[in-house]
């Protein structure tokens, strides 16, 4: 009985186990690690990827001097943009619709724009194929784009409905009482408390873009290489420092964009009421 | 000028909500409700389909043709379909056994460290897959970060052969993955109401018992829903078996890009969609149910 | 303005809410509110009040019935549309504009030039003593400061009628009886009719011109605020304004101007303000200050002090006048040296004509 006692004073911090924090960080070296040691040896000097030598940016140099890869990177980048454009401004429209009131189907509508998180890729990427073949749609950019607006569009509706979801109602009853018709009330009340959902869901929507590979890989045609595309035929021929480098860039980009994405949104949580 | 929304409520409706829908019905549902067409047509051997009805691809899941033309039991793609299976159940298994004290650490942190433990574990999910794969590469590969300093120490003398097998692919699988774990598990774990493990100590429960028998039932709708998105996702990844199992192991993603690719069979890669399309719903339908249930929980 | 037109007219209003079983929030309300008034309507959470404010400002459309303001039909008109204007419960105040573009916000929407604009919301701010917030951002205001500016905002476009939706709720004791005489004061300063909704009698007592209290939906009475205290129409306005001895009585005779009802051999004589007959069952209603404490021998009625609490400005007595009567008593506490009856103590009360008041129901 004694035991008993002595053991339930001791752990009074909300039964803290020792060796938690232990795992925790072998977790986070799990998880990290690896694109740690790709950052390194895309600064390797040596040839052969996994022998250390000297520092060097040269790989840097190499790949981005490489007409192919900045073909790629332009691909990506025209291909994310316009996706991104166009998938937040269907989500937008769309999240403005189904956060007023209930309506029947409201339900049904918000699968279909959930669907293409609940498809698996690969599915998408072959369905979506065979759609364009039988319409005799011709493979390139344009189908990339027209792909990636698809499952973008869910990706860039979620931030913007949870925005909307958390906006004072009272706020738009205000505006119409002071003479705001409609439009004006969208333009003047609405969108300006909406703009950092919207922007979320952009960023969003350009990082899956960006990110995209499987999708691509089945809808692109020739000539039209994105830049995980041209990563992925890269790596099949084997390891090289030159992947590193292009890896590591696209990395940061990523990681830049979630951040960016993060810190809107915790500052969202912080303004989104008057007190 | 003065721009006006349409007067009319419905009209205002469908015109905000039809680019969205029309976008995603005709360039996601009408192709995957064609697909599941194509797997009932004769294929094509230039790609594509023929005219008129076939069962051949259902079948050519299950049998072989004979020279004779009879039909005997192949088992060969049910074996590649078991194994995306039984990889992705491993994987969802690391993944919880990894990530849940993960998800409970990160819940005893204070507010601040919480939020940044979050980002760190929600950061890899938004970065290209590809590249966290190969990242592997230089990690279990041949002349690898693992191999170099046994190789230097002279413990071992050969390549481990790490690579291009079952355990890269889940290794593969659980670090594409367990940030969808963490994620819900956290979510459901916060909700919890830390007085309720106080009272568990106080009313004599150790620390394993308080796990036990206060936090994983309430948590346990964040378990099933993390569980069934790794599930899910792992056993239709395409990247994972692609690039660390060196496309000698195949998963039924691989093999469904073989068949619009090289082997241009697109009803059997229909077929085979259409399978996987399946098994998705029937998680999907776990997944609803168990956040139903946590939403119930929660009043 | 024409002072024989009312600024509001709510006829026969009727609203519904489609649910199961349907919810009646308004059944069947007629109230003029005259211009220049300051009209309060007054009842508990889900009485109507709010309901009816939103009809007047076109949030929501009547089921029935019809809203006049000065004569015209509101019928069919945005609220974009209407010359009134409300100050809402929780502010509402645009977090992302400026304290000037808000208060500029529905003069900007009416097309007004920046000019015009400019000089209004400086008037306004001054109106209520803030010249200086003009840049501030609604989140850096404190919640006093907060409800005088969604008063500007609303008074700013010069509308007819003014709506105030418990504008005062949300602040503490001390800020809301400040805000009440500000509210008054902007009220005669500007000439606008005030319609403000509220469940604190306190505040509808204080302020307004005429009250109109609710229940259920329903009108209850519409009368001054010294009316509703004083000559409560039925037990529910008797109830819920102020606190209140209800006593069951018998009409043992009629006059030309009075009734003479009677409990337990003990007469009132009380004025005609509803018809009934002689032998009704009725409930008279009165005041627990408009006792005065006599001896046991004078005095209508007489009874046997039970308790007595001691409340700073009054001592609360309650006197059982019978078995199935306990009448409470307020005696104002005027001294230290004052002598009060103590419990079990028999004492005399009496009543001064006309403070018993007869009830419909």
């Amino acid at each position: 009985m004694a035991s008993n006692i002595g053991r339930s004073s001791s752990n009074t911090n909300k039964g803290r186990i020792p060796w938690l924090k232990w795992w925790a960080c072998i977790f986070f070296v799990y998880l990290y690690g690896p694109i740690a040691v790709l950052i390194a040896f895309s600064f390797n000097d040596n040839r052969i990827a996994q022998v250390w030598t000297e520092f060097s940016t040269k790989w840097y140099v190499k790949a981005f001097s490489n007409e192919a890869i900045q073909n790629a990177i332009i691909n990506s980048l025209i291909v994310a943009a316009v996706a991104t454009v166009c998938a937040t401004l269907f989500a937008t429209m769309a999240a403005l619709i189904l956060s007023k009131g209930m309506f029947k189907g409201q339900t049904l509508c918000l699968g279909i724009i959930s669907l293409p998180l609940l498809v698996p890729e690969i599915a998408t990427a072959v369905a979506t194929l065979s759609f364009f073949a039988a319409i005799n749609f011709p493979l390139g950019l344009t189908s990339i784009i027209v792909a990636h607006i698809v499952f973008c569009i869910p990706f860039a509706f979620m931030p913007i409905r949870a925005r909307l979801a958390g906006m004072d109602e009272t706020l738009q009853e205000a505006g119409r009482d002071l003479y705001a018709n409609d439009i004006k009330v969208l333009w003047h009340i609405v969108l300006p408390q909406l703009k950092p959902g919207i922007f979320a869901g952009g960023i969003l929507a350009f990082i899956i873009s960006i990110d995209d590979f499987i999708i691509s890989l089945m809808v692109a045609g020739a000539g039209a290489t994105t830049l995980p595309l041209y990563i992925y035929g890269m790596i099949r021929l084997g390891v090289s420092p030159e992947i590193n480098a292009v890896s590591t860039v696209l990395f940061l980009v990523s990681l830049t964009l979630v951040a960016t994405y993060w810190f809107i949104s915790k500052k969202n949580e912080g303004s989104n009421y008057v007190h | 000028m003065e721009i006006k929304l349409p007067a009319n409520p419905i009209t205002r409706r469908w015109l905000g909500l039809s680019p969205a829908l029309i976008t995603i019905f005709i360039f996601m549902v009408l192709p995957i409700a064609l697909l599941g067409v194509y797997s009932f047509k004769p294929a094509d051997s230039y790609g594509g389909v023929e005219a008129g009805f076939s069962l051949d691809a259902w079948i050519q899941l299950f049998f072989d043709r004979d020279l004779d033309d009879t039909l005997i039991f192949d088992s060969i793609y049910l074996q590649i379909i078991w194994r995306s299976v039984m990889l992705a159940a491993i994987g969802t298994t690391l993944s919880f056994l990894v990530g849940f004290p993960v998800a409970w650490y990160i819940v005893q942190q204070p507010p601040e460290r919480r939020d940044i433990l979050l980002l760190l574990v929600t950061i890899p999910f938004w970065t290209n897959l590809l590249i966290r794969a190969y990242s592997w590469i230089l990690i279990l590969g041949k002349n690898g970060m693992i191999e170099q300093p046994l190789l230097a120490m002279g413990l071992i003398d050969d390549s481990l052969e790490m690579m291009y097998g079952n355990m890269a692919i889940g290794v593969g699988l659980v670090y594409s993955y367990i940030p969808l774990m963490i994620l819900p598990i956290y979510a459901s774990l916060e909700k919890i109401d830390f007085g309720l493990v106080e009272a568990a100590h106080d009313l004599y429960a150790d620390r394993w018992a308080v796990i036990q028998r206060i936090v994983m039932p309430l948590c346990l709708p964040g378990i099933i829903a993390g569980c069934i998105l790794v599930f899910v996702l792992s056993l239709g990844d395409f990247i994972s078996p692609s690039i660390l199992g060196g496309g000698k192991k195949m998963m039924l993603s691989n093999l469904i890009q073989f068949q619009f690719s090289s082997a241009r069979n697109w009803p059997f890669g229909g077929a085979l969609t259409m399978l996987l399309l399946m098994l998705v719903a029937f998680g999907s339908y776990f997944y609803i149910k168990a956040s139903r249930k946590s939403a119930y929980l929660e009043k | 303005m024409n002072k024989s037109i009312p600024a509001i007219s709510v006829n026969s209003v009727v609203k519904h809410y489609a649910s199961n079983p349907p919810i009646v929030a308004l059944n069947n309300v007629t109230i003029e509110i005259q211009d220049n008034e300051f009209f309060t309507l007054l009842g508990p959470s889900g009485c109507g009040k709010t309901t009816l404010l939103r009809l007047i400002a076109g949030f929501e459309q009547p089921t029935e019935g019809a809203i006049l303001l000065y004569g015209d039909h509101l019928e069919g008109l945005d609220p974009n549309d209407r010359p009134v204007n409300t100050v809402f419960q929780s502010y509402s105040l645009f977090p992302h504009m400026t304290i000037a573009e808000n208060i500029g916000f529905g003069l900007k929407m009416k097309g007004q030039s920046s000019d015009q604009i400019a000089l209004v919301v400086r008037d306004m701010l001054a109106l209520v003593k803030m010249e200086t917030f003009g840049n501030r951002m609604p989140n850096q205001l404190s919640g006093g400061q907060q409800q005088r500016i969604a008063l500007v905002r609303a008074l700013a476009p010069k509308p007819k009628v003014l709506l105030l939706d418990e504008p005062l709720s949300a602040l503490d004791l001390k800020l809301r009886q400040a805000m009440r005489l500000e509210l008054k004061r902007l009220q005669k300063e500007t000439g606008i009719t005030f319609v403000f909704v509220t469940h604190d009698q306190e505040e509808a007592m204080c302020m307004s011109d005429r009250v109109a209290v609710m229940s259920q939906g329903e009108l209850q009475q519409l009368d001054s605020p010294q009316m509703i205290y004083e000559r409560p129409r039925n037990r529910f306005v008797a109830n819920f304004i102020g606190d209140v001895n209800l006593i069951d009585t018998k009409v043992s005779s009629e006059n030309q101007n009075s009734y003479v009802c009677s409990h337990n051999n003990i007469e009132f004589s009380v004025n005609k303000t509803s018809q009934h007959q002689v032998g009704d069952q009725v409930t008279l209603a009165i005041r627990p200050e408009k006792f005065s404490l006599v001896s046991s021998a004078e005095g209508l009625l007489k009874g046997t002090v039970v308790d007595s609490t001691y409340m700073g400005t009054d001592t609360y007595l309650t006197v059982k006048i019978d078995d199935s009567t306990e009448l409470e008593v307020r005696c104002q506490n005027i001294d230290l040296d004052q002598q009060l009856p103590t419990i079990g103590e028999t004492v005399g009360l009496s009543v001064p004509n006309g403070a018993a008041t007869l009830l419909e129901d």
